[in-house]
């Protein structure tokens, strides 16, 4: 094929060449090339060119006969395809189509014959809306592939801030409201010996305003409530095995926000989605058993006040939030409300044993506070009646509780019997010694009440405060078990940081 | 000792004679028809290719008689030649424009697409990603559009910028 003799620049180049550059370029840097010159900007404008660009870059994967027609139909509307097949229209293979545009000079736009005029659609405007929407698409995509890596490296430093955080929240969970409420009780103590003196010494102005001890009471039960709802929301936002609902809802699957809540209570109590009812009416149980637990030594402490200044019948209304958590007590855990997921002899046991400390508190409390107004005259050691029922109570469930586990240690495939009977004597020691201290404080304070035994109310506490420590110490083991546990435990965080970010669609 | 290869002449403008072999001018479709309907005359007059560039066009040839000719992707995924065509060709079209051009005009007259298709790539490699002025600079342009149509321009092709 002929060509003129000019001096070689690229807008001399002719059609077949031209196009061939262009071949190798992409609808960008094609459109940054039209933008140079008036010719450039003609050739570039060729409705072959982006018929071609439309077909590659799309109908090769979408396959679509109706834009292959569609595109036909604009070609022929330049009157540069005729009656072709599609694969004749390469320009180097058929010389003809060449003639039909221009070289072009003196910037008159070259191939003018060759820009769309029909009424068909434009190929490049068919090109410029798949290429837009495309654009869309994948930058979509990739917004979410970023979101999705952000969310898998927020997950990783989750694993591993996750250790240290628990260790913090347990041991502020556990220092907190056992100080606060020790010093309550501390505070208490004093003021009740002040106020309610042994033999016959007259009462004296109590040492601590009532308003403190109510104050240090109010904060350590909250200082609990917090702990509780801190693990609430670490539950919610984890993002880990906790959070059923929250994927729920993000993927629309719940329309109702009742059926929201209830996933959220049943997600918070650890009970199946399709038995949210359950979730409801524990969350309902436990939401009283927290404002009872709150309210309850509150108003006991304020009913203490009214009572060292004379007010009559106060001890009886002051423990109604009691009576609420004796109640709701043995529905609150999913463990002993009877929860689909545990068999029903568990739950009968559970709830034997719960009845067996709920009701017994329950008439004890009642007893009690008939005898602190008045209303009762008997003696103290029939109010503590129920107690001694408990004690015992506790003490058969906790022997046989031993003897059911050194049996299995000893029948168990792998017997050892002196870790069997280490096991045993371990959980005798504990239970009898825990017995022991809370019947010494019980002795105590029947005692004291009966006017059989007068010594301090701070000697009456002391081994409530010895039960106190081991339980703190225990806690403070117990976390620092956890913590190590965790930490041991890299295998999920090599699957966190190897694991490919799903792309989302 | 291997038999002597067959060889055709070439002519160029200048009238100058290039030997090369016949297998190696077999990837010029023009040659080849030259040769086929003229057996007897072993001249090929290619009076449009200057003495220069024939001689680079007959190197390209010489090295690809026996050698697998590569294809080259479309659209260029690197303004790198290197990136994209194997060492040798990045070697061969790394010339001056006025030469490229030349060999453009002249693999395009002898019908050699592999060469055709290597030095386009060359060309369209000088052009990806760079701006409208960038590539005005580099081609000696003139910018013939008035501001206006400069923008006009500029608006209709925005779509292929914003992202």
């Amino acid at each position: 094929m002929a060509h003129s003799r000019r001096s070689l620049r690229l807008a001399s180049l002719d059609e077949d060449a031209m196009d061939m550059v262009l071949r190798f370029l992409t609808a960008r840097d094609i459109l940054r090339l039209a933008r140079t010159s008036k010719q450039l900007e003609a050739r570039c404008s060729d409705a072959r060119l982006w018929a071609r660009l439309y077909r590659e870059d799309f109908l090769a994967s979408d396959g679509e006969a109706s834009d292959h027609i569609a595109l036909d139909m604009a070609a022929r509307t330049t009157g540069l395809l005729g009656a072709q097949p599609r694969s004749e229209t390469d320009p180097l293979l058929t010389p003809g189509a060449a003639a039909a545009s221009a070289t072009g000079a003196g910037g008159t736009p070259v191939g003018s014959s060759s820009r769309h005029t029909g009424s068909g659609p434009d190929p490049r405007t068919m090109y410029k809306t798949k290429f837009v929407e495309r654009q869309e698409r994948e930058q979509r995509a990739r917004l979410l592939h970023l979101a999705t890596v952000a969310e898998n490296r927020a997950k990783l430093a989750r694993l591993r801030c996750r250790p240290w955080l628990s260790c913090v929240q347990t041991q502020v969970a556990i220092t907190l409201p056992t100080v606060l409420l020790f010093s309550a009780l501390s505070c208490a103590v004093a003021n009740l010996d002040a106020a309610f003196p042994p033999g016959d010494e007259p009462p004296r102005p109590v040492p601590v305003p009532w308003w403190v001890v109510v104050l240090l009471t109010a904060a350590g039960s909250a200082s609990i409530g917090f702990a509780i709802l801190t693990e609430m929301c670490v539950w919610a936002c984890s993002g880990g095995g906790r959070c059923r609902w929250v994927a729920c809802y993000g993927q629309r699957l719940v329309d109702s926000e009742t059926l929201l809540c209830g996933m959220l209570a049943s997600e918070l109590c650890d009970i199946e989605r399709t038995h949210w009812r359950w979730g409801v009416c524990q969350a309902g149980c436990v939401c009283l058993v927290a404002l009872a637990t709150l309210l309850a030594p509150v108003a006991l402490v304020v009913a203490a006040a009214v009572a060292a200044g004379g007010g009559p019948h106060m001890m009886s209304v002051a423990v109604v939030p009691l009576y609420i958590l004796m109640c709701v007590l043995p529905m609150s855990s999913c463990r002993t409300s009877g929860a689909p997921r545990i068999k029903l002899g568990t739950v009968s046991v559970c709830m034997g044993a719960c009845c067996c400390i709920a009701a017994p508190l329950a008439v004890l409390v009642g007893l009690a506070a008939a005898k602190a107004d008045g209303i009762s005259d008997m003696s103290a050691v029939f109010v503590a009646m129920p107690l001694w029922v408990m004690n015992g109570l506790i003490l058969i469930g906790a022997l046989i509780a031993c003897i059911v586990s050194v049996s299995q240690e000893l029948i168990g495939d792998n017997c050892r019997v002196g870790q069997a009977v280490a096991n045993g004597a371990a959980c005798l020691l504990a239970t009898a010694v825990f017995i022991a201290v809370v019947v010494v404080f019980e002795a105590l304070v029947v005692l004291r009440v009966d006017g059989i035994y007068s010594p301090s109310w701070g000697l009456v506490f002391i081994p409530v405060f010895l039960v106190a420590v081991p339980v703190v110490v225990t806690n403070i083991v117990a976390a620092t078990a956890t913590w190590t546990f965790i930490s041991r435990r890299p295998e999920m965080i090599v699957f966190l940081r190897n694991n490919t970010p799903r792309r989302l669609n | 000792m291997a038999a002597a290869e067959e060889m055709i002449v070439l002519v160029s403008q200048e009238s100058e004679r290039i030997e090369v072999s016949k297998k190696a001018g077999a990837l010029s479709a023009l040659i080849q028809t030259m040769t086929e309907d003229n057996e007897d005359d072993e001249e090929v007059p290619l009076l449009d290719v200057k003495a220069p560039t024939l001689r680079k066009i007959v190197e390209y040839m010489e090295h690809y008689k026996d050698a697998k000719l590569p294809e080259i992707e479309k659209p260029l995924r690197s303004s790198k030649m290197e990136q994209v065509v194997p060492e040798w060709d990045a070697k061969f079209v790394d010339a001056p424009q006025e030469t490229l051009f030349e060999l453009i005009l002249g693999a395009n007259y002898m019908d050699i697409k592999p060469l055709l298709d290597l030095t386009c790539a060359k060309v369209a490699s000088m052009i990806k990603g760079k701006t409208p002025e960038e590539i005005r600079k580099l081609f000696n342009i003139e910018n013939d559009f008035t501001p206006e149509e400069e923008a006009q321009v500029r608006d209709e092709n925005k779509w292929a910028e914003e992202t």
